[in-house]
């Protein structure tokens, strides 16, 4: 599995340096095996990437779930969406800025200046527009993002400022009442995207059951996303296509279905092929995602259907971050 | 290291201004340097060592006796922490950019005036014009925040155009007069007519005024999510504060329509 590379989570990455060069072969080394298992000498090759977090709270938990599902929505691949975002965790009274039920949420971009814009917007359209909710940082980075400095104008004239605690917010009135938004957002630069599980099972329905049991291991590390529907990517991709129009398509290498005309990567006793992809805040928590992740895999094991785990790369060129599967078991 | 201390030798003949005794002030001076400052107002000269012994200290943690004769005590303080144990006279941590000033007794007037940045804490109750300028002065306080746990006198927040304002008891007449922006947070009732000639900002109390005037307007009962960290803000400030009423519904006064209306009293429902 070395050279599984042009998967749906980066293949818009790859795209956007211009420059695809061709994969390499992971280092030679032995496979392991743990469970019945096969954990292959592959690493997920990560990227640095821009990101904030996001407190939204609200009178009660259901309308924060509500405003966090609707702002992180369409948001897996920066590509195609503009930024990759996720609901981080759920948040007590205690842990809010204002005393009520609140979610957490992540958002990466490339670039700080798409993160601002995407950012802005998905607030101004999903969180602005929510019944009784109201928006904070979520984060202490070593940048600002304007959020509501930005978002204060759709309150015509009738806004206002409030200094408080030493953080500016702004009040924007709205037929509920006010939308209460922090005029910024702290921002790291030092947050990672990419890391990558990939998980072969012997049918599609037992590869999915485990691949449900290590979402739910890694949705628990904090300062993690995924950003994928359900956690899961099946659709990976390969750059190019037979269609001009195409910049990208499916990876028929990967395709079960396809084993017998084209050139498989896929061993005979692999009936299904399901990637987990994650963003984080710092390097340490995607390492710490990607072990959660394994171990439960690892737990399910080859009487759960699998038959081996491994991780995308672009042979260790593109992304200054390798996490090592075999590095994550010890 | 321990805090350098000003014992009062005993209740000073005029008014002084302390306003010499602050860590910028103070740093890399000898005792008999410091000894040597002068404090008086008046044509009498008196320095630091004829009205206080002097033990010397980390400059960055200042304790002072009180005394209702000292004026301009942690006027002009950046940084550090200034105790004083007892009351102060007029202009307590005037134009203060920064620091704490913590005073255990009363204020007089003018408390915090034109303050810019750090903390102001009177224990007691505070004098007229907290935190607000001097007769000419355009604006009052600029940032930062004052916090008296007992009752203030007339016109507290007078120009105010930023920071935070918290009053423990009841307030004086026309609190938050002539408001540019900001908050004062009355915990208790006011005398006349608060919020006179407000142009923006906020003003949070928490019982009733001696009389209204008619240029507010009732804009009707919400839950307004800043309330909630506000009270946040003073339970910080005052620890046994009630606060809880103001994190509920709340009824809101526009004003002062005789200048903009961009203003707002904001009461419990």
């Amino acid at each position: 599995m070395a050279d599984v590379k042009a998967r749906t989570g980066i293949w818009g990455r790859l795209i956007g340096w211009k420059a695809a060069p061709e994969p390499e072969p992971d280092p030679p080394g032995d496979t392991a095996m743990r469970n019945g298992v096969r954990i292959d000498t592959a690493f997920a090759e990560a990227f640095p990437m821009s990101a904030t977090a996001l407190i939204i709270t609200a009178p009660a938990i259901e309308w924060a779930r509500i405003a966090a599902a609707s702002l992180t929505g369409f948001a897996t691949s920066v590509i195609g969406c503009g930024v990759e975002a996720g609901v981080d965790r759920e948040l007590a009274t205690s842990d809010t800025p204002d005393g009520r039920p609140g979610v957490r949420v992540l958002i990466f971009a490339m670039a700080a200046a798409d993160l601002e814009k995407h950012t802005v917007a998905r607030v101004g359209q999903c969180v602005l527009t929510c019944a009784g909710t109201a928006c904070y940082s979520g984060l202490d980075g070593e940048a600002r993002i304007k959020l509501g400095a930005n978002l204060r104008y759709f309150g015509d004239g009738y806004q206002s400022s409030k200094l408080i605690g030493g953080k500016r917010y702004w009040r924007v009135p709205v037929m509920d009442g006010e939308f209460l938004c922090e005029a910024s957002a702290g921002m790291t630069a030092s947050a990672v995207g990419g890391g990558n599980l990939l998980i072969l099972g012997k049918t599609a329905p037992e590869t999915l059951r485990a691949a449900e049991t290590a979402v739910a291991a890694i949705r628990a590390v904090p300062d993690t996303i995924l950003p994928f529907p359900g956690g899961l990517v099946r659709s990976g991709s390969k750059v190019g296509s037979k269609y001009k129009f195409m910049i990208a398509s499916t990876n028929e290498a990967y395709c079960p279905t396809l084993k017998a005309v084209t050139a498989t990567k896929l061993d005979p006793a692999t009936g299904c092929v399901l990637e987990i992809v994650i963003d984080g805040l710092t390097v340490g928590a995607v390492a710490n995602a990607m072990r959660a992740g394994l171990k439960a895999l690892i737990e399910v094991g080859g009487k759960g259907g699998l038959v081996a785990i491994s991780a995308g790369n672009y042979g260790g060129k593109l992304g200054p971050h390798h996490f090592h599967l075999h590095e994550l078991l010890a | 290291m321990t805090a350098m201390a000003f014992k009062l030798r005993g209740e000073p003949d005029q008014r002084l201004d302390l306003s010499a005794l602050t860590p910028d002030r103070l740093n890399g001076l000898s005792e008999a340097a410091v000894a040597a400052l002068p404090l008086h107002m008046g044509k009498t000269p008196v320095t630091v060592g004829d009205v206080f012994r002097i033990i010397m200290g980390d400059v960055a943690d200042i304790r002072i006796d009180g005394s209702e004769r000292l004026d301009h005590v942690g006027a002009g303080l950046t940084r550090g922490r200034l105790t004083v144990e007892g009351g102060v006279g007029a202009y307590a941590g005037r134009a203060m950019a920064g620091g704490e000033l913590k005073i255990q007794g009363n204020a007089g007037p003018y408390a915090g005036s034109i303050l810019s940045g750090g903390l102001v804490h009177i224990g007691g109750e505070a004098g007229d014009f907290l935190g607000g300028p001097r007769p000419g002065e355009m604006r009052g306080m600029r940032g930062g925040t004052v916090a008296a746990a007992g009752r203030a006198g007339d016109r507290a927040g007078d120009r105010m155009r930023r920071g935070l304002i918290v009053i423990g008891g009841d307030a004086g007449d026309f609190p938050g007069s002539r408001m540019i922006a900001g908050t004062v947070a009355i915990l208790g009732g006011c005398g006349r007519l608060p919020g006179y000639l407000m142009r923006r900002g906020t003003i949070v109390l928490g019982g009733d005024a001696a009389s209204w005037a008619p240029t507010f307007a009732e804009s009707g009962v919400a839950e307004l999510t800043v309330m909630r960290l506000i009270a946040r803000e003073v339970k910080t400030l005052m620890p046994s504060a009630a606060v809880a009423v103001l994190e509920g519904s709340v009824r809101r006064f526009a004003g002062d329509l005789a200048i903009s209306g961009k203003g707002e009293i904001i009461r419990p429902a």
